[in-house]
């Protein structure tokens, strides 16, 4: 076998190795910004309905009416940080990295929150397993509460 | 008056056997020959016609019981003798399979075909394969017994182990900032899957 074979092999190795790492150089992420209430007329938003058995549980089980304020759908490139506006604020998204655990994706991401007035709600660093869901809550006044949940893949 | 010594006929087997005590033996001879001496100086004296008699029984016994030995012994001697041809053949012949004992064992026949050298091979070790699996069956058995259990596994209902393959792991937070408030985490699953939750209780707002 002449050297050139060995390098296009060793190449066709390196090619196929490294396709999985180009491929999770992006996530896609879903973002919903949500408003919980209590109402005399209890309500869920049909985007909503992935969530319902987790908004009947504590804490959501404090409200009957989840609104939906605001949805977004985008593509995460790997440290690359995303600013999306909010109907109360805005949040920053950065997609750390992802590993492979168990048969599933698990992808690492840094979300830091601000409310209307600019003042930070959180600043935290998680990661999660491929369309599960991770929220951030806070209390409002009035006793309503804001809600920005999100799921990637 | 003496009276008559009876001898009893255990005491003629004995003595004739030669298994008397010596001095038995003497003390019962003595009264077989003073007997025989009783009976030639006098014989009219009454108990010594009783003792004569009794002496006439035993010597009568004892030679009955020499005459009996020789006979029995005079009967294994013939008997002997006319199976020694054939116990030295016995012995002949088993020489012969002692002397080639220790010569190479023929080879097999190869003429009947790998099947027959197999059956011819098997029948020649078969005590050693026999020996060799009971042996092999007894080191498993033992194996088997001493092995070390595997911790028990209790289920309850509704409580299956789920294989690692399929468990989900729930989100995990590495690094959590809540500067104007109180941050709460909570991990809620379901058959929907697993959600993670931070719940932020800000500073200037009353709790729910």
């Amino acid at each position: 076998m002449s050297s050139r074979w060995v390098s296009l092999l060793v190449l066709a190795l390196a090619t196929a190795v490294s396709l999985p790492a180009l491929a999770e150089e992006s996530v896609e992420c879903s973002f919903l910004e949500i408003r919980a209430s209590s109402t005399d007329s209890p309500s869920l938003a049909a985007e909503l309905r992935p969530l319902e058995k987790k908004l009947k549980r504590p804490p959501f089980s404090s409200w009957n009416t989840f609104e939906l304020l605001s949805s977004v759908k985008t593509t995460l490139p790997l440290i690359k940080a995303q600013t999306l506006k909010l109907t109360y604020g805005q949040a920053t998204v950065l997609y750390r990295e992802s590993t492979e655990s168990k048969k599933k994706r698990r992808m690492a991401l840094t979300v830091v929150m601000d409310d209307q007035d600019g003042k930070r709600v959180i600043d935290i660093k998680f990661n999660v397993e491929a369309d599960d869901y991770f929220a951030v809550g806070r209390s409002l006044s009035g006793k309503n509460g804001h809600v920005l949940a999100l799921t990637c893949h | 008056m003496k009276a008559p010594n009876k001898i009893r006929d255990l005491e003629l087997m004995l003595h004739v056997d030669g298994e008397l005590e010596p001095s038995e033996s003497q003390r019962l001879e003595a009264h077989l020959s003073e007997e025989v001496s009783d009976e030639a100086s006098d014989a009219s004296a009454q108990p010594a016609g009783d003792a004569r008699a009794l002496a006439a029984v035993a010597r009568a016994k004892v030679l009955a019981v020499r005459e009996l030995g020789d006979l029995v012994r005079g009967h294994v001697e013939l008997a002997t003798d006319d199976a020694e041809p054939k116990l030295a053949g016995m012995w002949a012949e088993l020489g012969k399979r002692l002397d080639n004992e220790g010569a190479p064992a023929p080879r097999p026949v190869s003429s009947g075909g790998f099947g027959k050298w197999l059956s011819q091979w098997f029948e020649r070790y078969r005590g050693h394969l026999l020996t060799g699996t009971l042996s092999a069956g007894a080191v498993a058995a033992l194996a088997l017994l001493l092995r070390p259990g595997q911790p028990e596994v209790v289920v309850k209902d509704g409580d299956a182990p789920v294989p690692a393959t399929m468990a989900s792991a729930p989100p995990e937070i590495e690094a959590l900032d809540v500067p104007n408030g109180t941050g709460t985490v909570l991990t809620l699953e379901d058959e929907d899957g697993a959600a993670a939750i931070v719940w932020v209780t800000p500073d200037d707002v009353e709790d729910l």
